[in-house]
Parts: C-alpha cells; sequence; structure tokens
C-alpha cells in the first residue's frame, strides 16, 4: 500500500500535467497558424500594393504619352512638320499599348473599366478629330481648320482624358496606401504571433522541463531515501553482527573464565588431599601398633576416599582440558585403533573369554588422541558391564550416511533404564551404585565432549538385563574419509 | 650445614605437607640422607649462589639433583630453572621438576629451558611416594652425573 500510493499520485500528476502541456500545445499552435496566415496576408497585402504602384505607374505613362500625342499634334497643326506628326502617331500607338494594358489590368474592378472604356471612347474621338483636322488642314488651309476647331476645341479632350488618367492615378495611389497600409498591420499581427508563438513554446518548454526537472529530482531524491533506507538497514546488520560477535567474544572468555575457574579450583584440591591420604597413610605405617581394628578400617576409608576424590578430580581435570585442548586434524584408521583399544582394555581388567566381533569401519579424521580416549571409554564401559555375563559378546559396528561416519559399539551387558538415557552422557553422572559397578560418571561425558568437539553427536540405546549400544558420529570428510566399501 | 662430600638433594617446594612427605619417602627408603629444603624461589637462588642470607654458607656445595616444585612464591619454578641454566656454576645440576600442573604450556616452556625430568605429583600417598621413591633412586643411584 505504501507503495501504491505515491505511484497513484505520479499517475494523477501526470495527467494534469499532460493536459497542460496539450493546452500549451494547442496555444503554440494557434499562435503559429497566425503567423503563418498574417504572413501570407501581409504577403498578399505587399503584392496588391505593388501591383496598384505598377498600374499607377502604367497610367502615368499613359498620361505622359498622351500629352505628348496632344502637344505634337497642336504644334504640327502650327509647323505642318511632318517630324512631328511621326511623333503624334508614335505617342498615339503608346497610348494605345497602355490602354490595352490598363484595360487588362483593371479586368475585375468594374468602377476603374468604366472610367477606362470612357477614356478609350474620349480617344478614338481625339483620333477622329486629328484625322478631320488633318484633313481640313491639307485641303482647306489652317485659317478653315482654325475656324473649325472653335467647335472643337470647347470639348477639350485632352483635358477631359488627362482628368479621367489623374484620377485613376490618385486611386491608385489610395490604394497602394492602402494595401501597404494593411501589410503593415498583417506584419504586426504576424510579429506578435511569432513573438507569442516563440515565448509559449519557450514558456511551456521551459514550464515542461522544469517539471521534469522536479520530476527527476524528486525519483532521485526518492533513489536517494531508498539508498539511504537501504544503507541504514545495512548499518543496523553491521551493528547487530557486531553486537553478536561481541556477546559471542564475551560468551567464549566467560566460558574459558569458567572453565579455568573449575580447572584451577580442581588443581588446587589436588594438594591438600594428597596431604590427608599421605597423612592417613602415615599414621597407619607409624602408629600401626597404637591402633585398635576400628581406627585401621576408619585410616583405611580415609585414605580410599581420598584415593577416589583424587580420580574424580583427575577426571575433572580431564574433562576439562578435552575442552581447551586444540584439535589435531588426521586421517585416523578406525578399525585398527578400536582393535588395540579392545586388546589394552581387555588386560586392564585382567578378563578373557570376551567375544569380540569387529566389523569393518571407515577411517575418520580427527584427533588421535581424543578418539582413541571415545574408544577407550566405550570399550572400557562395555567390558565392565558385561562382567557378570556367562557369555560375552561385543559388536562394533560402522557405517556412512548423509556425510557423517557412524560408529556403534554393543554389548549384551546389564544393560541401562531407557528412562535415564538423557542423564548417561552427564558429568558425574551413573546409573549404577559404586558397589555394583566402580566408575566416576565422567567417561560418557568426555566421550560427548570429544565428539560434539568434532562436529558430532552421541546417542545411546540400552535394555535392562539386555544390553547397551552407544553410538557415535562424525562428519565425514571430504578427502580423507573415501566412501566405505 | 653439609659438606661438601654430602649426597644432597635440594628440594624448593612451598607445600610443607608435600616437602615433608618427600624428605620421609627419600630418607625412609635411604636414597639420601641430606636434603635441604626451602620454600620459594629466592630463597633457592640465594642458596645456590651463596646470596643474601645463604651468603658466605659453608660450601661450596653442590646438590646431586634438583627437586623442584613449579608454583613458588616470589620466584616461580620456570624462573629458578632459567637461572639455574644461565649460570656455569649451576647449569650442569640435573633438575628435576615436581608439580601438580600438567598443563602443555609448561611441560614445553620445562623441556626449552633444559629440564632433565618432568614429574606431576599424584594426588595419593601411596602413587606419591612411589613417584618421589623412583625419581629419587633414578637420579640419586642410577643416573652418572658429571663431576662439578
Amino acid at each position: 500500500m505504501r507503495l501504491f500510493r505515491p505511484l497513484k499520485k505520479l499517475r494523477f500528476f501526470k495527467r494534469g500535467f499532460n493536459i497542460l502541456l496539450f493546452f500549451g500545445f494547442l496555444f503554440a499552435l494557434t499562435a503559429g497558424a497566425v503567423t503563418v496566415f498574417s504572413i501570407v496576408r501581409t504577403e498578399k497585402s505587399n503584392q496588391l500594393a505593388i501591383g496598384a504602384h505598377e498600374v499607377a505607374v502604367r497610367l502615368e505613362n499613359l498620361r505622359f504619352s498622351l500629352q505628348i500625342m496632344s502637344l505634337s499634334y497642336r504644334t504640327y497643326l502650327f509647323t505642318q512638320d511632318p517630324e512631328l506628326l511621326v511623333r503624334f502617331e508614335q505617342a498615339a500607338k503608346e497610348s494605345r499599348i497602355w490602354m490595352q494594358q490598363l484595360e487588362s489590368d483593371f479586368r475585375d474592378s468594374p468602377l476603374e473599366s468604366e472610367q477606362m472604356r470612357k477614356l478609350v471612347d474620349l480617344y478614338r474621338e481625339r483620333m477622329k478629330l486629328a484625322r478631320e483636322s488633318r484633313t481640313t488642314l491639307e485641303s482647306e488651309g489652317l485659317g478653315a481648320l482654325a475656324e473649325k476647331m472653335k467647335d472643337t476645341a470647347r470639348q477639350n479632350l485632352p483635358f477631359l482624358m488627362d482628368e479621367i488618367v489623374a484620377r485613376l492615378i490618385q486611386e491608385q495611389a489610395d490604394s497602394v496606401r492602402q494595401h501597404e497600409r494593411r501589410a503593415k498591420r498583417d506584419y504586426r499581427i504576424s510579429s506578435t504571433a511569432i513573438l507569442a508563438c516563440v515565448a509559449s513554446c519557450l514558456g511551456f518548454g521551459s514550464w515542461a522541463v522544469f517539471l521534469l526537472n522536479g520530476e527527476v529530482a524528486r525519483s532521485a531524491q526518492r533513489t536517494l531515501a531508498a539508498m539511504e533506507a537501504e544503507r541504514l538497514v545495512q548499518q543496523m546488520n553491521d551493528q547487530l553482527e557486531k553486537r553478536v560477535r561481541e556477546r559471542t567474544v564475551e560468551l567464549e572468555s566467560a566460558n574459558k573464565e569458567l572453565e579455568a575457574f573449575a580447572y584451577s579450583v580442581a588443581h588446587d584440591l589436588r594438594a591438600p588431599l594428597r596431604a590427608v591420604s599421605s597423612y592417613a597413610h602415615i599414621l597407619t605405617e607409624d602408629y600401626a601398633a597404637k591402633l585398635d581394628a576400628e581406627a585401621m578400617r576408619i585410616t583405611g576409608v580415609i585414605t580410599g576416599e581420598s584415593r577416589r576424590m583424587g580420580v574424580l578430580i583427575d577426571e575433572l581435570l580431564n574433562f576439562s582440558r578435552i575442552g581447551r585442548q586444540q584439535i589435531n586434524h588426521q586421517i585416523v584408521d578406525m578399525r585398527g585403533m578400536a582393535q588395540s583399544v579392545f586388546e589394552e582394555q581387555l588386560a586392564v581388567h585382567g578378563r578373557s573369554g570376551v567375544g569380540f566381533d569387529l566389523g569393518d569401519l571407515p577411517p575418520a579424521v580427527g584427533d588421535r588422541i581424543l578418539l582413541r580416549q571415545v574408544w577407550s571409554n566405550l570399550i572400557d564401559n562395555a567390558i565392565k558391564y558385561t562382567r557378570n555375563r556367562p557369555e560375552v559378546l561385543i559388536r562394533i559396528r560402522g557405517s556412512v550416511s548423509d556425510g557423517f561416519l557412524k560408529y556403534v559399539v554393543e554389548d549384551n551387558g546389564v544393560g541401562f533404564d531407557p528412562r535415564f538415557t538423557h542423564k548417561l552422557f552427564g558429568v558425574f553422572q551413573r546409573l549404577h551404585t559404586l558397589d555394583e559397578f566402580e566408575g566416576t560418571g565422567v567417561g560418557l561425558a568426555i566421550v560427548q565432549r570429544i565428539v560434539s568437539r568434532h562436529g558430532g553427536q552421541v546417542s545411546a540405546e540400552g535394555k535392562p538385563g539386555v544390553g547397551a549400544a552407544f553410538s557415535f558420529t562424525l562428519p565425514q570428510h571430504p578427502d580423507g574419509n573415501p566412501q566405505h566399501a | 650445614m653439609p659438606d661438601s662430600r654430602e649426597v644432597v638433594v635440594l628440594l624448593v617446594e612451598d607445600s610443607p605437607q608435600d616437602a615433608e612427605i618427600t624428605i620421609r619417602t627419600l630418607k625412609k627408603k635411604n636414597l639420601v640422607n641430606s636434603v635441604v629444603h626451602l620454600k620459594d624461589g629466592q630463597e633457592a637462588l640465594d642458596w645456590l649462589f651463596q646470596e643474601g642470607p645463604y651468603a658466605g654458607r659453608s660450601g661450596p656445595v653442590v646438590p646431586k639433583v634438583i627437586l623442584l616444585d613449579l608454583k613458588l612464591p616470589k620466584v616461580d619454578g620456570l624462573e629458578v630453572l632459567k637461572a639455574i641454566r644461565a649460570d656455569d656454576r649451576t647449569r650442569l645440576i640435573p633438575v628435576v621438576i615436581m608439580t601438580s600442573s600438567l598443563e602443555e604450556r609448561d611441560l614445553v616452556q620445562s623441556y626449552s629451558l633444559g629440564v632433565n625430568s618432568y614429574i606431576v605429583k599424584p594426588v595419593d600417598f601411596e602413587n606419591f611416594s612411589a613417584a618421589v621413591a623412583e625419581a629419587g633412586h633414578y637420579w640419586l643411584l642410577v643416573n652418572q652425573n658429571p663431576l662439578i
């Protein structure tokens, strides 16, 4: 949920952002369209202004040609210089050409076309009068012509034509000015639109960039926050590990201290015990004559018990030493070791006629001296607790499974009550009285300690009057423990 | 004070009981007629080198064997052993460590310093006196010392 909410927020934010961006884009597009439209319009107005200007120029040319025409003709009438007649004809031709052009220029504007038609009519009338006046001049002379011209001169055709042309010129000039004004206005509009377009593009663009930057910054912040959290977790883990290490070291040192304490207590008990034992002995040696039978019995108990206490202390020291002793890993021939320990223990107990069935035992990797101690204690027990049996059989078997080597020492001795199995491996724990079987109750505790220091486990099975089986496992070493055939 | 011709055992032992049993055993077995018992390491060194309270004692008596405890007041057994082995007057004297310590470290250090024998005192009287008797018999009768 906590992860989902910011995502949702982000989506909402993105939608709002997209809408705004869309409007920005629309605005920029509109501004762009206005720009293009007004640029086109400016262009058109400019074209129109140029067109009107060209028309005005043509009208000026026409006006000039008409004036040349009028001037050269009148001068001819007075001078009768044929050169002037040629000039007149030429100007008339030019005027005709200009008028034709202008007629096509004004094709789409009815008012101007009307004016042009009037102008062309006047031109025709003017040409007709010119032809008539020449004929009059050539046939009747200048006086008749002057008489004739009194009527026509009143009409003053050149003046009327000039008036029309001048008006048309004026109109064209107005048109040019008007188009130029429009072009200017459209130019202003297009400039503004361009500015708006650019401004909006820049504005929205930078806004988008800014927002994106913010988003990037936020996501960077989130990443940083995640990294920070990870770092904190790591730090806490490190601290925890450190604390565990410290506690382990403390525990180990406390354990070592305890062991050292137990060791030194046991050790320091030896000297006074030796004194007790020794002085009791001295008493029996030096004062035997003065002591009666009961006193001798009592001193005997003192020496006997102090000897037993001495054994207990030595076993305790032995047990404690095993906990602290360095383990030297070697390949150990377990079968050979079990065989030699059995013979040794048989001699120690002064026994014979003990059935011994030794199977194939896989070799192990471990401390030779400590593993010998294991065999010694287990076989010692087996021989001890089969003491009262008529037919004794001690069986030793070995196997390999699940990366562990397993060794079992089985006897058909007195066995034990399975309810007390958990007590068997405790220090000074005994399931038999001293009257039945001697012992200190440290042997199996030592076995367990050695086996657990090797990374293995011990277990026991027993039935009273039937027998007992003690087994221990050791981790199989990949190099040192070839699969048992 | 014994003269130089006597067979002398130097016993350096802080426990009076252990000392008494050791002396009693040695005498009972007729192994020695003179035991010098000193109670700490400093006293042992003073006696050996005739210094301090033993300056100018009658002698020079060189013991036939030194029975040395490790845990001693003032100067401990290993330091005494070191001093004995460092001095030409004493370096050839056989030294037998008699201690309650079965610590591997003590054993290694003792042998490194040139001890001749290392005996762990058994707890009960019979074994203890047997060990003392055996050691005494060996070092005083069986073993031959160079003439110092």
